[in-house]
């Protein structure tokens, strides 16, 4: 510090910083436009949180609520809607966490089984899914293309592989399927994939921090990485060991083989890995990798198709920001936000930056669009699972995340950190940019939360995208959509047959009104959480729609002329099956 | 520098006085006393009346003639040495300083301009001195604290600075010192806290206001930097310092929106002035206007080409505007300038990959890994190293050893987290492992002070006199107002019966941290070895003047009473009370 010379002052760009007024006078022109552009549009969905009514009243445990003294209690967790008994509605999955010194009543992962009357039951009991740890992200994947869909959860501890039985249970197999690690692990993001198109599932799981809770460093306003303006809160991840990332390779047999080494993607050494989703980046019809890193470069492992990977995110556009700063990259959506057929990133990131929205070139990589979309006046919350998806069903896919802060210390000290705030929502404006719509899209928009992952699906199968949310320490939130009358839509379900049975990696190119929408079936999404596997596209006013498939196979289907508002089946190889028909919601 | 001299009669700025010799005409009284009384006294106060005139040449003239009727008198040796500096001549008025001085040594005001004289033609190190007798005149002078702290904090002597202003009365400007001290050392927590009490006394005091906010942003604790800016500057709303550090802390946060009016309307009134144009270029670039940015940021540039933040700004802005040649040129400045910032590395990458030269540009996003990778890195040290300061704080050395070797693991040419694991050992009581850690220390860095001295401290310990008394001579070679140092070294040299070097070391140890109770009782000690009893005496009295209780004080006190009433005493002063080197 040195008073008379104010030279010595350099600009910080560590965070990108800013105050909720700057951030919305910040680009007056760029709101108010956004805004009227807005109100131009016809009504947008409207959101009612249903949790209660529907029977998801169980608190999730996560963590105490007042001062968090480790990472661990911090992060977790994410959800699921997911279809464990294959009767064509999405059933609910909620990972959950305890304390540190015990483990309450109630504590521990809660699976909830559809009655498809709008109601939900607990089937944790039966279903052995329920054991309580600090659980904190969940793939969805038939590893062993048995038709039902089984479940990896990721631990601070040790993770687990969960083989769905077909009768409502689940059997931990981690053990016979050569899953266990050494040590205790800080697993996060973790996604099912076929990196080697043959056919079964793999599995790549990140890490985010070393962690060792009889070691661990506690809050301290003398350490930089243990306080934040000044408030003494948990350490890290800054400051704490970056572990490296596995990728396990299924051997067809129920089993998995530890090919982390062999494959490259423990060499990489340098982010604390969140959510990761398997994309084809570069649409060779060849999974990649791409992990949300907080406070480090995100990363992007891209498939040699020899069994090995090459990290490339920084060339590509992925790795920070377009300034390049680290960015506290927590969850990743996918989706085609422009309609130009190729699939776009939106990630999330910390309190006091813009989250991130990365626009697919075609050619494998992404100009980052945050400021000139008008996402980025939004910097006021920490925020987590999220999405790239139209809500409204008009066509045109619309961004939503939801928030909750890391410090609940912080909002006793200053107001504008609260430990709970809402979800947030932007309309697509089909130009390019976006409007924060917020509470014009329902009661839903007022309530504050801590949130942490969320999950897509449509529970009430009513043709449009309700959204299930993790918050920390209370009920869930069940936010049914009720869509605007009028817009159509189309549902995709997928079973592979030379491909993987879930279809996880499958490219789906929807035609409709001259626009071109792309998605891909994932096994995780959002924040460590999984959407369901039917891919949801909006029409607008297009009565049809002509569906093309490129699956993990590299078999290229085509179907055309498809109505709208139903769900389609495709089995790779066979065709459009019959499946469950939608019943159509009175309007 | 605000300095504290306000009972000097002129201004020492070196302003030439109006009028000539020649027409020195005083007020009619004092004219009119010379002239019945030509006394010492007389022309004193005619030459008093001219220097508040300002006519220094006048009052040189005066009182050059006073000291020729009292050549003894140290005040007008003093008032002359004033007037000869004011009139620019810096020389003459420090032989006349020196003159005051050798009259009278208690003459507090004569030794302080005698610094400031000295420190004007800069002559630190004569400077420093003065105000040290100062200081042994008077330990609470607050301008020669002032002084003395300033120096050594611009020598990088922060723990000097620390140690002399650690119990000090309360000052504006110590206070700020004490700050500047702490935060230069890294210790931002204990500089706020100083700054905090301060401020909670004073709630009014601007400058201990900006200061705060200063060390506050320094520790990422931005929100309350804003609060207290805000704060401060509904209280002085037309403060122009305080206005410029609240822009600045807006832009630090990218809070465009309250930034650009201010900074706008500081560009109104100061055209030319770099920060209004630096600051308003920045935001100009945040806010997608890049033009105009361009304009100021230029302008910034041609004021201070060597400005990192500026050339980085200007090379981002042509950047967006597809100027890529001259984004490069911009770029590679900022590079030159600081190539630790990672995010030049990010966008010189960028224009380069644009510019279709792609093997260079592959090479800046290597450097932006790497800096990016020490960043984490450093991260990790430094929360290792955190960890094993509470741990120390605890009580828990074996743990704080173990914590401070992974983050040596991390940064292994941090010599600071060497020394830090040297004391963790020391408490451990590994003197071995202490020893080599100290020796690693001084490998890494070679003129680190305290390690010098501790590792004399530990060969000591040892037995090895030599090697202890070349490390205390190490360390005061490093940092030779190291008032630690100066007291170990004497004490080692008392210790072998060097009583007249011991002494020497000692006098420099209380002349640089007057309130270094210990060393006042060494030298009391060792003074008493020679037996210059009023001298040993003298030096109890000043460690019982700091600290009543000083039982060691008391003790040789006694015994200097019993010694005086006898010459030749049967206990030895210097063997009851000389401490070891600590």
């Amino acid at each position: 510090m040195t008073y008379s010379d104010r030279r010595q002052w350099s600009r910080r760009r560590l965070l990108q910083t800013g105050a909720m007024a700057a951030a919305q006078a910040s680009a007056p022109n760029l709101v108010r436009a956004a805004h009227t552009a807005s109100s131009l549009l016809p009504p947008f969905s409207q959101f009612t949180d249903v949790a209660a009514q529907t029977g998801l009243t169980q608190p999730i445990m996560y963590g105490p609520t007042g001062e968090v003294p480790y990472i661990i209690e911090s992060m977790g967790g994410g959800c699921a809607f997911f279809d464990y008994d294959n009767d064509g509605w999405v059933d609910i999955f909620i990972l959950g966490g305890r304390l540190l010194d015990s483990i309450p009543s109630g504590s521990g992962n809660r699976l909830y089984r559809n009655n498809r009357d709008g109601t939900f039951t607990d089937v944790t009991a039966k279903s052995g899914l329920g054991d309580p740890g600090w659980a904190n992200g969940v793939c969805v994947g038939d590893y062993n293309n048995d038709g039902f869909e089984d479940l990896f959860l990721t631990y601070y501890g040790h993770n687990r592989l969960y083989r769905n039985n077909g009768d409502g249970t689940f059997t931990d197999v981690t053990a016979q399927a050569g899953l266990l690690h050494s040590g205790n692990r800080f697993g996060t993001g973790c996604t099912f994939l076929d990196y080697n198109c043959d056919g079964h599932l793999d599995l790549f799981v990140a890490n985010y921090v070393e962690f060792d809770l009889a070691t661990a460093p506690r809050p301290s306003i003398h350490v930089a990485t243990c306080s934040y303006q000044g408030v003494a809160v948990y350490c890290g991840p800054r400051g704490l060991s970056i572990p490296t990332h596995a990728l396990y390779r299924n051997n067809g047999d129920g089993t998995f083989t530890d090919v982390s080494e062999a494959s490259g993607i423990d060499k990489v050494k340098t982010s604390y890995g969140l959510t990761a989703v398997s994309l084809d980046v570069d649409e060779d019809g060849w999974p990649d990798i791409l992990v949300a890193a907080d406070s480090t470069p995100s990363l992007l492992f891209m498939n040699n198709h020899d069994g090995t990977f090459r990290e490339e995110a920084l060339i590509r556009g992925l790795a920070v920001s377009s300034n390049g700063q680290e960015m506290a990259g927590m969850g990743i959506a996918s989706g085609d936000y422009d309609l130009d057929g190729h699939i776009d990133i939106f990630k999330t990131h910390y309190q006091l930056q813009s989250n991130g929205l990365y626009h697919a070139t075609g050619r494998g990589d992404f100009d980052d669009v945050t400021v000139e979309s008008g996402i980025g006046v939004e910097r006021r919350f920490v925020s987590w699972g999220n999405c790239i998806l139209d809500l409204d069903n008009d066509g045109w896919p619309d961004i939503f995340y939801v928030t909750g802060n890391v410090y609940p210390e912080l909002e006793r000290v200053f107001s504008r950190f609260p430990a709970r705030s809402q979800p947030i929502l932007f309309r697509n404006l089909r130009n390019g940019t976006f409007a924060e719509i917020g509470s014009e899209a329902g009661p839903a928009f007022a309530a504050h939360h801590c949130s942490r992952g969320c999950a897509f699906g449509d529970f009430d199968n009513d043709g449009d995208v309700d959204i299930l949310v993790m918050n920390q320490n209370e009920p869930p939130s069940l936010l049914r959509n009720d869509a605007p009358p009028g817009n159509n839509w189309i549902k995709v379900r997928l079973e592979g047959t030379k491909s993987n049975r879930s279809a996880i990696g499958a490219r789906v190119l929807v035609r409709y009104g001259g626009h071109v929408q792309a998605q891909q079936v994932m096994s995780q999404s959002s924040y460590l959480s999984a959407n369901e596997p039917r891919l949801h596209f909006g029409l607008g006013s297009e009565g049809t729609a002509s569906v093309e498939i490129h699956w993990p196979s590299g078999t290229v289907e085509n179907y055309k002329t498809l109505q709208a508002n139903q769900l389609v089946t495709i089995h790779e190889g066979i065709g459009v099956v019959k499946g469950r028909p939608f019943s159509q919601r009175s309007k | 520098m605000v300095h504290k001299l306000t009972i000097l009669v002129f201004v020492l700025l070196g302003i030439e006085g109006t009028a000539r010799a020649a027409e020195c005409k005083g007020s009619e009284e004092l004219e009119a006393q010379v002239q019945a009384h030509p006394s010492a006294r007389a022309w004193g106060a005619l030459g008093g009346w001219f220097g508040e005139q300002h006519q220094f040449s006048c009052a040189i003239t005066a009182f050059q003639r006073a000291i020729g009727l009292d050549p003894t008198s140290a005040r007008m040796h003093y008032f002359l040495g004033l007037s000869l500096y004011s009139s620019g001549q810096a020389d003459a008025s420090i032989a006349e300083l020196r003159r005051s001085v050798a009259l009278d040594s208690n003459d507090l005001q004569a030794r302080l301009a005698l610094g400031v004289a000295y420190h004007q033609l800069g002559r630190a190190a004569d400077a420093e001195k003065a105000w040290e007798g100062a200081l042994a005149i008077d330990p609470n002078s607050t301008t020669a604290l002032d002084w003395l702290a300033k120096a050594r904090i611009a020598e990088g002597q922060f723990g000097a600075a620390i140690e002399l202003l650690s119990s000090v009365p309360p000052d504006e400007d110590l206070t700020i010192d004490l700050a500047l001290a702490y935060s230069q050392s890294g210790k931002f927590d204990k500089a706020a806290d100083t700054l905090s009490a301060a401020l909670a006394n004073s709630p009014n005091a601007l400058r201990i206001g900006s200061a705060l906010a200063t060390v506050y942003v320094q520790s990422h604790r931005y929100q309350d930097a804003t609060n207290l800016i805000r704060a401060t500057l509904n209280a002085h709303p037309n403060d122009a310092a305080t206005e410029l550090l609240y822009l600045r802390l807006l832009v630090l946060q990218d809070d465009d929106a309250d930034a650009q009016p201010i900074a706008q309307k500081m560009l109104a009134a100061h055209p030319q002035d770099f920060d209004a144009l630096y600051l308003s270029g920045v935001i100009e670039n945040d806010e997608q206007q890049y033009a105009v940015a361009i304009d100021h940021l230029q302008a910034a540039s041609r004021l201070n080409p060597n400005h990192y933040d500026v050339r980085f700004n200007l090379g981002t802005a042509y950047a967006h505007q597809k100027q890529n040649d001259a984004a490069r040129e911009q770029l590679e400045k900022a590079v030159t300038l600081d190539p630790s910032k990672a995010e030049a590395h990010f966008h010189l990458a960028q224009v380069l990959r644009a510019l279709g030269q792609t093997t260079d540009a592959q090479a800046q996003l290597k450097l932006f890994e790497q800096c990016q990778q020490a960043t984490t890195t450093l991260a990790l040290g430094q929360t290792k190293a955190g960890q094993a300061a509470q741990a120390l704080d605890a009580g828990n050395a074996t743990q704080a050893i173990s914590l401070y070797r992974e983050a040596i693991e991390a940064l292994p040419q941090d010599a600071v987290l060497e020394y830090d694991l040297a004391l963790a050992l020391e408490r451990a009581s590994d003197a071995a492992g202490e020893r080599a850690a100290l020796e690693k220390t001084l490998r890494l860095r070679p003129r680190f002070a305290e390690a010098e001295n501790q590792l004399g401290l530990v060969t000591a310990r040892a037995g090895e006199v030599s090697a202890a008394e070349q490390h205390f001579r190490n360390a005061l070679a490093a940092a030779p107002s190291y008032a630690e140092a100066d007291n170990n070294l004497g004490t080692l040299l008392g210790q072998q019966g060097r009583d007249r070097e011991a002494e020497a070391f000692l006098r420099s140890a209380v002349s640089a941290n007057p309130r270094f109770g210990q060393a006042w009782v060494n030298l009391a000690a060792t003074l008493a070895s020679e037996s210059m009893f009023p001298e040993a005496c003298a030096a109890v009295e000043s460690a019982l003047r700091i600290d009543p209780r000083n039982a060691d004080a008391l003790r040789l006190r006694e015994m200097l009473a019993g010694a005086a009433g006898g010459e030749h005493s049967a206990s030895s002063p210097s063997s009851a009370s000389a401490q070891n080197p600590r």
